[in-house]
């Protein structure tokens, strides 16, 4: 199954580099949002299989969105990934405890991002 | 005899007269010691508040100055970067130009444009100091925030010492505030949101939390 990933943060500049470079590791399926209310919106109308999400952003923001999602039945299994400037030991602690599958500080390398995905995508393959 | 009598008479009438002014005196003075005896019992837990906000302040301090060290930091490395990728997509863009021009093939071209390609999504990764920088002021700002609202509870508290409000107005203007200006400040800090210290976290550390 393809993936379609959506990229959730309220800097447009942030998610056209994002999703630039989502293309260049070739998951072309991308989507955007730019608030945590935005995109539960768009997750709850379907086909989003995967989330990349920041942490601040108003509305609704990261980890309100992450716990929005592991509480929905439907959705509770959608793998998570937090890509933010947030790099306290507390902040990731609370991100974990929220249910993130993994967690990205910025600034990121389109490597860093290949491998996270690829990792969290092979978790959930074996849960499986 | 007589004589000696009145003098000791006028010199009981200028000790009752000086007694009377020392009298009148105290009657003066009397309100102004009882709110300087007010005033000073309640300065002296101001004071150890100020030395608090002022500890605190200068303990926060440094939180907001590494920040904009980071930020200066990352500024500068991304912006270091960009210019390097950018010579060298000029630089090869350029060799491309001419190799073009003169129909002449090194057999580098899939090698340049590859390296060109590299170079760009190198650019747009580094543009996320954008970004970072902006969350970074917001860090400098909480920080800025916190040290300024405990200024504005150290002017506030004074503002609530029941001493004369002459004497107190005098005492603010003497700390160069207005009670408009600080009514302004507490307005001011009414509208902010409150924030925390934390410890950062490298990513192998948080690679190792989802190993």
């Amino acid at each position: 199954m393809e993936l379609t990933i959506l990229v959730v943060d309220d800097s447009p500049t942030m998610r056209r580099i994002i999703c630039n470079t989502l293309d260049r590791l070739g998951y072309k399926n991308h989507v955007e949002a730019e608030n945590g209310q935005q995109a539960w919106e768009l997750i709850q109308k379907g086909g989003i299989n995967f989330l990349l999400t920041d942490w601040n952003m108003p509305e609704m923001n990261g980890l309100e969105l992450v716990t929005t999602i592991r509480r929905s039945p439907a959705h509770k299994d959608l793998p998570i990934i937090m890509i933010t400037t947030k790099g306290m030991t507390e902040e990731v602690l609370e991100a974990v405890k929220a249910g993130v599958n993994n967690y990205i500080v910025k600034p990121f390398t389109p490597e860093v991002l290949e491998e996270k995905i690829k990792a969290v995508l092979a978790k959930m393959a074996v849960a499986r | 005899m007589e004589k000696n009598g009145q003098n000791v008479q006028q010199q009981v009438l200028e000790r009752i007269e000086q007694l009377k002014h020392l009298f009148l005196l105290g009657q003066e003075i009397l309100p102004f010691l009882e709110q300087l005896f007010i005033f000073l019992k309640e300065i002296a837990p101001l004071m150890s508040e100020l030395s608090r906000s002022v500890f605190e302040g200068s303990l926060r301090m440094p939180e907001a100055t590494n920040e904009i060290e980071s930020i200066h930091a990352k500024t500068s490395d991304a912006t270091f970067r960009i210019l390097a990728r950018t010579e060298q997509l000029l630089a090869d863009l350029e060799t491309l130009r001419m190799e073009l021009a003169s129909g002449e093939n090194t057999g580098q071209w899939a090698e340049k444009v590859d390296r060109a390609h590299e170079a760009v999504m190198d650019i747009m990764t580094s543009l996320q100091f954008h970004d970072i920088v902006t969350q970074k002021l917001a860090a400098v700002r909480d920080v800025l925030t916190r040290v300024q609202n405990q200024l504005i509870e150290l002017f506030e508290s004074f503002h609530r010492l029941e001493i004369d409000s002459n004497l107190k107005r005098n005492l603010m203007a003497a700390m160069g505030i207005t009670e408009e200006e600080l009514q302004r400040l507490v307005a001011l800090r009414n509208h902010q949101p409150a924030a925390k210290p934390e410890v950062s976290i490298s990513q192998a550390d948080i690679d190792a939390l989802f190993a």
